[in-house]
């Protein structure tokens, strides 16, 4: 099967911006992949260059050398068929939730009777109908992060791209997010990238994830995650969870028991 | 200004203290009369200035001609500095072809230009415009330009991953985003719009409030003068007032 998103021997380098500075190599030569309907977890320790992969995939960024195929052709530029949660809720704080859902079709001048009814069911999906007229600034950061992921979903993306969405979200609000994530990646079958530095919410979410060497970059281990869906909280107390997940921390610290790894 | 409700008759009794200290020298005659007229003069000339002007003109022409000046030539300067700004903002190359000269001109005191526009176009209506458009169009051109600069580049990525055309970027996103610059640089032109006009209107003019004060000044009609500051004070302050007002119904979410 033909992958959604493949990144063939893809580096970056970023040019020094004064003769103080050295340039930054950020991704050496990196492989990977993402199948339709997968949800795939990066990991990997600040800057590895995480957010540069999914800048590059989102089109923001165009790599020193190597190869992104979308859907098998080369990709070309942004576009909203890959859509980026960003880490800092990136929301037009002059618009309300329902105007911040609903702005992508608006723009690219979808008619109303289309869009409607489905910002409707995804703002109800992501559980904010009581806060559609609120402003960004009337909302917790679990709402924002909420309004960024129906914001994206309302133009039917084919990928979406998510950066730590819920890093700086408090434990609870966090568990509860990756729940409707879950649900939401079951009823609108999207295909998932999403980076954290959480080895739990990787493994409980992801199908496959791709472990980051240090800086420069380069794919350290894929590691496919065995467990099946769907997935319950009691996954945290199983005992090859916690074997996986400490095999992976041990390879995030460079540890030698990394050897063992799956 | 904000000032907490439990002390607000501290404001009320500063303001009545000040007052009957000015009756009290004023009426038993501690200063020159003629230098500062009593409350009781002052009251006069305040009704005979409203019923029946000052030098040939009803007090409501005096005063429109100064808030007309104003509003035209502030009107002005909005409406070519925030284009200008978004493109200066928005393109290197603007910034770099009129950057420099506009950082050289803004810093000038607009005052300075004065004698010129009367040299170049005389002392009608049009050279007080100019002038009070030009200092207004230097403070919004400034400050929406460096609004257009901060703009969040999250907040540009994401609109452009949500597929806006590029029209819709500056004015769907970036103007939006820089209105709070925008808005700072409006209060600033219309505080200097103020002044500027009073200050044309002292050196030349046939009409408004800063012609009033020149003129009461050089005939010794003092009580005038004063009437005229307090009435520029008045409408300064309703001025500060409205734009605040603007601000925060405009940009209620602005800074948060
Ligand atoms: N625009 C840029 N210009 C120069 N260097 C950059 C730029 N963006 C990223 N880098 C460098 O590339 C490297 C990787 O950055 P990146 O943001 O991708 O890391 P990350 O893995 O997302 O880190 P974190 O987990 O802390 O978010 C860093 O060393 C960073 O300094
Ligand atoms: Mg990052």
């Amino acid at each position: 099967m033909r992958s959604t998103i493949e990144l063939i021997n893809v580096s970056q380098e970023f040019a020094a911006q004064s003769s103080a500075q050295k340039s930054t190599v950020a991704l050496a030569s990196v492989n990977m992949h993402i199948d339709k309907k997968e949800i795939v977890a990066l990991v990997g320790p600040s800057g590895c260059g995480k957010s540069t992969v999914l800048n590059i995939i989102a089109g923001f960024v165009r790599p020193t050398s190597g190869q992104v195929l979308f859907d098998g052709s080369v990709l070309s530029g942004i576009g909203p068929e890959r859509l980026v949660v960003f880490q800092t809720p990136a929301l037009f704080p002059w618009q309300t939730v329902r105007d911040n859902v609903t702005f992508g079709p608006r723009m690219r001048g979808v008619a109303i009777a289309e869009y409607q009814p489905l910002a409707e069911r995804i703002i109800a999906d992501v559980g904010l109908t009581d806060f559609q007229y609120h402003y960004p600034y009337q909302l917790s950061g679990g709402m924002r992060q909420r309004t960024q992921i129906a914001r994206a979903l309302v133009n039917k993306p084919e990928v979406l791209l998510l950066d730590e969405p819920f890093g700086a979200l408090d434990a609870q609000t966090r568990l509860e997010m990756q729940e409707m994530l879950l649900g939401i990646w079951e009823r609108y079958q999207a295909t998932i990238l999403f980076i954290t530095h959480d080895v739990e919410e990787a493994l409980f979410l992801s199908d496959r994830m791709y472990v980051l060497s240090a800086r420069p970059g380069r794919v350290q281990r894929e590691i496919k995650v065995p467990f099946e869906r769907p997935r319950r909280y009691s996954l945290f107390g199983d005992e090859a969870f916690a074997r996986l997940k400490a095999e992976i921390l041990a390879m995030l610290h460079g540890k030698p028991d990394a050897e063992h790894a799956a | 200004m904000v000032i907490y409700r439990t002390y607000r008759w501290l404001s009320w009794l500063t303001g009545g203290l000040l007052f009957v200290l000015w009756t009290i020298v004023t009426n038993l005659g501690w200063v020159d009369p003629v230098l500062l007229p009593s409350p009781q003069t002052m009251f006069h000339t305040t009704v005979d200035f409203f019923s029946n002007g000052y030098a040939g003109n009803s007090a409501l022409n005096h005063v429109m001609a100064s808030v007309f000046r104003t509003f035209t030539g502030l009107a002005g300067g909005i409406v070519f500095g925030i284009p200008i700004g978004l493109l200066i903002g928005y393109y290197p190359a603007a910034n770099a072809v009129l950057g420099p000269m506009f950082s050289f001109i803004r810093p000038v005191p607009p005052i300075a230009f004065i004698p010129l526009v009367i040299l170049y176009f005389g002392i009608g209506e049009f050279p007080k415009i100019l002038l009070i458009g030009t200092a207004a169009f230097w403070y919004v051109v400034l400050n929406t330009s460096n609004g257009v600069r901060s703009v969040p580049i999250d907040l540009i990525r994401a609109a452009l991953n949500l597929g806006v055309k590029p029209h819709q970027l500056v004015f769907r996103v970036i103007f939006p985003a820089a209105l709070p610059q925008v808005m700072t640089g409006v209060k600033t032109a219309t505080a200097l719009s103020w002044a500027i006009v009073v200050a044309a209107e002292l050196v030349a003019a046939q009409m408004g409030l800063g012609y009033m004060i020149m003129d009461a000044a050089t005939f010794f009609r003092v009580p005038y003068v004063y009437l005229g500051i307090i009435i520029i004070g008045i409408i300064g302050l309703a001025l500060e007032f409205l734009t605040n007002a603007i601000e925060t119904r405009l940009l209620h979410w602005r800074g948060r």
